[in-house]
């Protein structure tokens, strides 16, 4: 339950050795780099700034993969013997060939494309019983295929007075397809007539010889011809990529090694012939690291253990015991804890577990969540199902407490009966008696929660040498003992009827605190800055410190009264499925068992998620508004992305 | 009358159809297209259009296809959020109709007073030959003034055609006396009809859409009038519409009386709009009265509870829509600069 420990690891060498020894960076897997920091500056290092020449080939490549439907992923290169020069000599004669097939099936595709067209023209005219030819190769009149738009089709009425026929033998939202027919002495006026009506013409006369039938025919089979030439082309390809693919995949992997190996050298500064690279290793990890340069005679790798006055910002892993690292990525979620902060991981997988098997405590749907979680994550590998299978058990382990099971209640009871427990469970949680207790159990979990909330915010003061924070801030042992005081003196008057508010007490545990958090910024900055007599001083604002003081008041009532709800859908959680009981029963018995499946999943489905996202609020607003700051910053240690989903 | 607050579904539907709107990046799109086909093409496949021009080759199509499509496409978009009116409402539609039925038979006297009524056809859009209440085929049939009278004989158009009718044959029709009779005649029944089924907030705000309109095309005509024309106050007295609203009678009988532009815009700064129209330097009043009315209708359209107001004010900024593309597609087609179009565009 803690950060991973940084070492600053630092590698100076002859320059030629920096592709090898970033290549090893890269396969450790550990290497976090960094930009140069003032060190390197300061001893005349300056940053490499090269052209990358493996662009080029790795384009190309890439390039001639797409054609092939090739995956960019990782494949052993070892087996390559390609000369450095051959390589782009190779892409070139494969892309040359891919490209003729390429443009061969554009062209066929666009003669494709034409003749669809041409098709559904035709189509258009296959009610027209007479032949083309009659029609086309007539001596006194002219005829015009194509289409008219629905407007103009309205229009023509206006000109029956026009000499012209036309006729449609179809029609769809927009247009009237058919021809029009006029004499050889008229058709120039009616052809601009037509025009001014926006009538499209159909060029069909390649086609259309004998009937539409016959057309259409003839259409059909060049389109089949067109299709057949179309698959011979991807079988071209496909042989192609038999034959190619495994060099081709070498080439990538290779390539992409050494350009990504290559970019990299923006991270390192050089001087004269030396580079100098500088980054972070985990610390259990640095030793093994360090050995991977051992052999490299002009390279040495040089470790320290990352301390706080060195002004680094080391980046944040996470170590968090395997029960709970799902969780972490609630933490991503919010933003990373700093370098010397706490890992709230645990802490937050526990609240998490704990609340969610609280609100959605029933034995056969946490075994449901269990195998939800189980399936998302093997199938879709969501981290989220890992959490929700360790969410399914508490939810197990509360509906046996609960007596509930598929939301029948009153389970387990022999099992209860057996070990003695009899008496206390399954608790009925819909009796008054046991739901005030549940409300009650509800704000202690709450009160605890907070109060290990500014706990941790204390240690992680300390720990830093922020005493503003630890000591007089609201969730410092200032804001600690106000809390705790009133909360304890409320609890004692309400359960025991033992009255503390006494004149000492007042002014002790709350008067005193209340004070100390009014000033805590100047009383922060007094401590902090005691032996640097020149620092800055920040101005006290009353009216802010009045307001937050209020803010702070409130927060403590809000924020303890919000774990209420935990009781209250433990609540709900047993009235809707009373509901779903109630529905089964009324449903006869055949139509119980439907019910009671569909009501289950139902509820599943709905509190199961409101659950999942109320836990979520109440870890993140009640608990890491006291002590967590997310300034951290991802460890990302370099590599080669191979496969696109790497780059993501 | 149905509660108005009951429609809340179609608020949001005429926000949602207005959501979809053109925006203006996508007019700055379009602006860089060379030719109409590339609009068609643009519109077809970026903006909300697409449905209506799916089965539209755009490499092909005329300019004055597109302008009907598009025109038909605002129609139906009008008539698609009708539809979810309330019954009571039809009359709001009535105005959509009529609006479009002056506009054609105002083209039909331009086309007359050219000699060239037959052409009239042409342009005529095939959706409102089957909405309008008038024959318009019988209309487009018409060639001399006599037969368009008779072809809607039936209709209060009539009797304001009649007062136009020319002497003899040879006899010029008084287009801007018979223009300004048609939008008297319909700012009088919009007025009747708001009155007759509106009360309250609803009916306010539909006068308030209704009485700006007309006050900005009294205002465009006065600065028109003064600053092109150097006409007669009478002359512009008679072209103006008798309703005030921002302005009152006496503010508008000055400025049009108002000795020289200095003046006419001393007075105009006295006015409740001068506040509100845009504070950047255009070259026309067109330019300032449009960009407020639209932002006006956006606000209603935006805040207003009231569906009658929302379908009135979206039926203007369709209209808004509708005039910007035509003018970047006549803008593309006459050569004009990317910069003189876009001024001509009203956002």
């Amino acid at each position: 339950m803690a950060i991973e420990k940084m070492s600053l690891v630092h590698i100076v060498g002859a320059i030629q050795s920096l592709d090898t020894t970033l290549v090893r960076c890269c396969n450790s897997g550990v290497f976090h780099v960094e930009l140069p920091g003032k060190t390197a500056a300061g001893r005349g290092f300056a940053p490499i700034r090269e052209e990358n020449p493996y662009g080029d080939i790795l384009q190309a490549v890439t390039d001639v993969m797409s054609e092939l439907s090739l995956e960019t992923k990782y494949y052993d290169y070892t087996s390559l013997s390609m000369k450095k020069e051959e390589v782009p000599v190779y892409l070139g004669r494969l892309k040359e060939e891919l490209l003729g097939i390429k443009q061969h099936k554009t062209e066929l595709k666009d003669r494709l494309t034409d003749h669809k067209q041409a098709l559904a023209q035709v189509r258009h005219l296959d009610g027209l019983n007479i032949r083309f030819t009659d029609l086309i190769n007539s001596q006194n009149s002219t005829t015009r295929f194509g289409k008219l738009p629905v407007d103009s089709y309205l229009k023509l009425d206006y000109f029956s007075n026009r000499s012209f026929f036309f006729f449609d033998f179809d029609h769809d939202e927009d247009y009237y397809w058919g021809f029009y027919l006029a004499a050889n002495t008229e058709i120039e006026d009616i052809d601009q007539l037509f025009a001014s009506l926006y009538f499209e013409t159909i060029d069909i006369s390649e086609y259309a010889h004998e009937t539409p039938q016959l057309a259409i025919e003839a259409l059909q089979t060049q389109i089949q011809i067109e299709e057949e030439a179309i698959r011979r082309c991807d079988g071209q390809v496909d042989a192609i990529r038999e034959r190619e693919a495994k060099t081709v995949d070498e080439i990538y992997a290779k390539a992409k090694m050494l350009h990504d190996t290559f970019s990299y050298r923006r991270y390192a500064t050089s001087s004269g012939n030396r580079f100098y690279l500088e980054g972070f290793v985990p610390t259990r990890k640095v030793k093994e690291f360090t050995a991977l340069f051992d052999d490299l005679d002009h390279v040495l790798c040089e470790q320290e253990q990352v301390r706080p006055e060195m002004k680094v910002e080391p980046p944040v892993q996470l170590r968090t015991n395997r029960f709970f690292k799902p969780f972490e990525m609630f933490i991503t979620m919010y933003g990373l804890p700093g370098y010397y902060d706490f890992n709230p991981t645990s802490f937050v997988g526990f609240i998490y577990v704990l609340l969610f098997g609280m609100m959605f405590g029933d034995f056969g749907q946490g075994i449901c969540v269990i195998l939800f979680g189980l399936l998302i994550w093997k199938w879709k590998k969501m981290v989220l199902g890992q959490a929700l299978m360790r969410c399914g058990i508490a939810s197990m382990f509360f509906g046996l407490l609960y007596g509930s099971f598929f939301g029948i209640e009153g389970s387990f009871k022999p099992l209860f009966e057996a070990v003695g427990l009899g008496d206390i469970f399954p608790l009925d949680v819909l009796d008054s008696n046991t739901s005030t207790m549940l409300l009650i159990i509800s704000l202690a979990i709450g009160v605890v929660i907070v109060v290990a909330a500014m706990l941790i915010n204390i240690v992680t003061g300390l720990r830093k040498k922020d005493y503003g924070k630890a000591l007089f801030s609201s969730n410092g042992i200032a804001g600690l003992l106000f809390y705790c005081g009133i909360v304890g003196a409320a609890a004692l008057l309400v359960l025991f009827k033992v009255n503390v508010f006494n004149p000492v007490f007042i002014l002790l545990v709350i008067v005193l605190p209340l004070v100390l958090i009014f000033f805590h910024e100047p009383l922060g900055e007094k401590v902090k800055n005691r032996r640097r007599k020149n620092a800055e001083k920040e101005k006290f604002s009353v009216v802010d410190a009045s307001f937050e003081i209020f803010d702070v008041l409130l927060s403590y009532c809000t924020n303890t009264l919000s774990f209420l709800r935990v009781g209250g859908f433990v609540l709900s959680h047993a009235a809707l499925m009373l509901v779903v009981m109630t529905f089964a029963h009324m449903a006869g018995s055949f139509g119980s068992p439907i019910v009671i499946v569909l009501g289950n999943a139902f509820v599943m489905a709905l509190e199961g998620l409101i659950v999942g996202i109320q836990v979520l609020r109440l870890v993140y607003y009640e608990t890491f508004s006291r002590f967590y700051e997310s300034k951290g910053k991802p460890y990302h240690p370099v590599k080669i992305n191979y496969s696109k989903e790497e780059e993501k | 009358m149905a509660n108005s607050n009951a429609y809340n579904a179609v608020l949001a539907k005429a926000r949602a159809m207005y959501g979809k709107h053109i925006t203006p990046e996508q007019y700055q799109e379009m602006l860089r297209c060379h030719s109409v086909q590339e609009v068609a093409a643009f519109l077809k496949n970026q903006t909300h259009y697409g449905e209506m021009l799916s089965n539209v080759s755009e490499h092909n199509i005329h300019r004055g296809q597109l302008e009907n499509l598009l025109r038909k496409a605002a129609f139906e978009q009008c008539g698609k959020l009708y539809h979810y009116l309330p019954l009571t409402r039809n009359d709001l539609f009535q105005v959509v109709i009529r609006q479009e039925e002056i506009s054609e038979l105002l083209r039909m006297v331009l086309l007359m007073r050219a000699g060239n009524a037959k052409s009239f056809i042409l342009e005529l859009p095939g959706y409102l030959i089957q909405r309008a209440e008038i024959d318009l085929m019988a209309v487009a049939r018409a060639t001399k003034f006599d037969e368009l009278i008779y072809a809607v004989r039936d209709s209060e158009y009539a009797a304001i055609l009649k007062r136009f009718a020319p002497s003899d044959e040879k006899g010029q029709i008084n287009y801007i006396g018979c223009e300004h009779a048609f939008y008297e005649y319909f700012y009088r029944k919009t007025f009747a009809m708001i009155n007759k089924n509106y009360k309250g907030q609803a009916k306010t705000q539909l006068l308030e859409l209704v009485k700006v309109d007309i006050e900005l095309k009294n205002l465009e005509h006065v600065f028109r009038c003064k600053r092109y024309l150097n006409a007669s106050p009478e002359d512009i007295v008679r072209s103006l519409y008798p309703y005030y609203y921002k302005i009152h009678a006496e503010q508008l009988q000055e400025m049009v009386e108002a000795k020289d532009e200095h003046t006419l815009d001393d007075l105009f700064s006295k006015t409740k709009y001068h506040t509100k129209f845009e504070q950047t330097q255009l070259p026309f009043i067109e330019d300032y009265t449009k960009r407020y009315y639209y932002s006006l209708c956006k606000r209603y359209l935006h805040f207003s509870p009231y569906v009658s107001v929302v379908f009135y004010a979206y039926f203007h900024l369709n209209q808004v829509e509708l005039n910007n593309i035509v003018n970047v597609i006549e803008g593309i087609r006459y050569g004009l600069p990317e910069n003189e179009i876009k001024e001509l565009l009203v956002m």
